[in-house]
């Protein structure tokens, strides 16, 4: 019994190549970037896990979130897709924030800059840390998983406003973001590394969903064998009961707290 | 919603009269802080004076989290909390009540703060209608969101690490708007404190809104 | 530091990152794999869905 199935061997199997792939034409295939050099290649490590971190990872986690709460579609399978997917995404974007400072390092002589994205971004791992902080608080499973759901969303409307007001503050202070996106979509850019770009997208996200299959089960399959753990001690406590005491709420009591 | 809030409000502002916990130690820590940063800055080189409204919002949102911590902790002896939960109290009322007696709480402790930024700092108050105007607006967004994660976390053994680690982040937009609309108002920085007294007004109405809709089921499993 | 070494840095520490996650998902699926093991009742077959049982 583990997280595997046919369809995720698949799946896992289609993530390495496509990474693989990725690798080889990231690091051998693309040329080097005319300013930027080497450095460049990061770029295809960079754009696709902020890309999944911030939209797709924390989009799905707040989306799960509301169906949660939706009386009508509220099930299990939801609150551990929102967990699931928020831990993959805090992976995301701590990748995102480790190799975008390694990147500046080269580029920008510096590790670190207050720049408006830099910025948000550091602010939402911070939020999206303390909502796994929260899902990891011991706790009855329904009162956790509807506690999970509202920080959420508490974290989710928060983003908007982080983002403008991190906007602001630094638009006043200084003209530009230093590195500008839409660059990348310039059709003068090297074919080779459009398409690199575009196949390592593919391949994070084929890689997320692949994490987030597993993770959804692996919550699952270890909710399943808390529940026998518990029904296992309390089936034992019951039969030390049974010859000691008569009390069966009092056995009850212990058998919780055994656990 | 109105009377019940009023209730909530009255009797956590009564605790916190006789128990005096707010006024013998919350403000004397936001005092002793603002101390602590005149030691870390230099104030001779004038690092201070410029410094000064960030670190008076710095310093309200550490005392902040203190506050709410402190408006749950007063519930956590002899079951008030449930006997809250059962009162029939509209949660809504709830909500608004205890951000309100936080909020009433923290614009005592920014007055007391302004007076000592104004003495220890040696800074000089420009535009005092706009630093009022900020102060409350601040104020009413960090009880609004402080009291939605105070719900979340109180009741946990792991409720005073778990909560600055929740609010501050969430916090931080304030902290940038009223710090740069403070600067506006202390003249420090010249600039247009609009756009940040809006975005305060923003942060404010959508925290109240979501504490008045989600705080009676957060309330219910606290 | 040359540019190659900051790109091979990047590379490395995403490689890692991720192969760490990986493996701490392997371990605990194998935990929960050798508890469903030794109790051989504790598959999903022998229980109601986590869906119903909550």
């Amino acid at each position: 019994m583990t997280t595997t199935s046919r369809a995720t061997r698949i799946l896992g199997v289609a993530t390495v190549i496509s990474l693989a792939v990725t690798a080889w034409l990231a690091l051998v295939a693309s040329p080097a970037d005319v300013n930027q050099g080497d450095a460049v290649r990061l770029l295809y490590l960079h754009a696709p896990t902020a890309w999944l971190a911030m939209y797709v990872s924390f989009g799905v986690t707040t989306l799960a979130s509301v169906l949660y709460l939706w009386p009508r579609t509220r099930s299990r399978f939801w609150d551990l897709v929102a967990g699931a997917s928020a831990e993959v995404g805090v992976l995301f974007i701590g990748l995102t924030l480790a190799v975008g400072s390694i990147w500046g390092r080269t580029t920008w002589g510096v590790w670190w800059t207050w720049d408006a994205r830099l910025t948000s971004t550091a602010v939402l791992f911070v939020l999206y840390l303390g909502y796994l902080a929260v899902r990891r608080v011991p706790a009855d499973p329904l009162v956790r998983s509807r506690r999970a759901a509202i920080v959420a969303l508490a974290a989710f409307v928060d983003v908007p406003i982080v983002h403008l007001a991190v906007e602001w503050w630094r638009t006043l202070h200084q003209p530009a973001t230093i590195f500008d996106e839409r660059r990348l979509l310039d059709p003068r850019i090297h074919g080779t590394m459009l398409w690199t770009l575009l196949l390592s997208v593919v391949a994070f996200t084929l890689l997320y969903a692949w994490l987030l299959v597993h993770r959804v089960r692996l919550a699952r399959l270890e909710e399943l064998v808390e529940d026998h753990e518990l029904a296992d001690a309390l089936a034992e406590r019951r039969a030390e009961g049974g010859a000691v005491a008569a009390d069966p709420s009092d056995n009850l009591t212990h058998a919780a707290s055994g656990r | 919603m109105w009377r019940d809030a009023r209730l909530v409000a009255g009797k956590d502002l009564r605790v916190e009269l006789r128990s005096r916990v707010a006024t013998n130690q919350v403000v004397p820590f936001a005092v002793l802080v603002l101390i602590l940063f005149a030691f870390a800055l230099d104030p001779d080189r004038g690092a201070l004076a410029r410094a000064a409204a960030g670190l008076f919002w710095v310093t309200v949102l550490f005392s902040a989290v203190l506050a709410i911590q402190r408006s749950f902790a007063i519930e956590a002896d002899d079951a008030a909390r449930d006997s809250l939960r059962m009162s029939g109290l509209d949660g809504a009322g709830i909500f608004l009540g205890k951000a309100a007696a936080v909020a009433l709480e923290l614009l005592v402790l920014e007055a007391v703060l302004a007076v000592g930024v104004v003495v220890l700092y040696n800074v000089s108050l420009h535009d005092g209608a706009l630093l009022l105007l900020v102060c409350l607006l601040a104020t009413v967004g960090i009880a609004a969101s402080g009291i939605v994660y105070g719900v979340v976390a109180a009741g946990l053994r792991v409720s005073d690490t778990l909560l600055p680690l929740l609010v501050l982040p969430v916090l931080t937009p304030v902290l940038l708007a009223a710090t740069r609309a403070s600067e506006a108002a202390l003249a420090t920085v010249p600039g247009d404190a609009w756009p940040w007294v809006r975005l305060l007004a923003v942060f404010a109405t959508i925290y109240t809104v979501f504490g008045v809709v989600a705080f009676g089921p957060l309330l219910e499993e606290a | 530091m040359t540019d190659a070494g900051y790109v091979a840095g990047g590379y490395g520490v995403t490689f890692v990152a991720i192969s760490a996650y990986v493996g701490h998902m392997w371990a605990r699926n194998r935990t929960v794999a050798r508890v469903v093991k030794t109790h051989p009742h504790h598959g999903p077959s022998a229980g109601p869905e986590p869906d119903e049982a909550r």
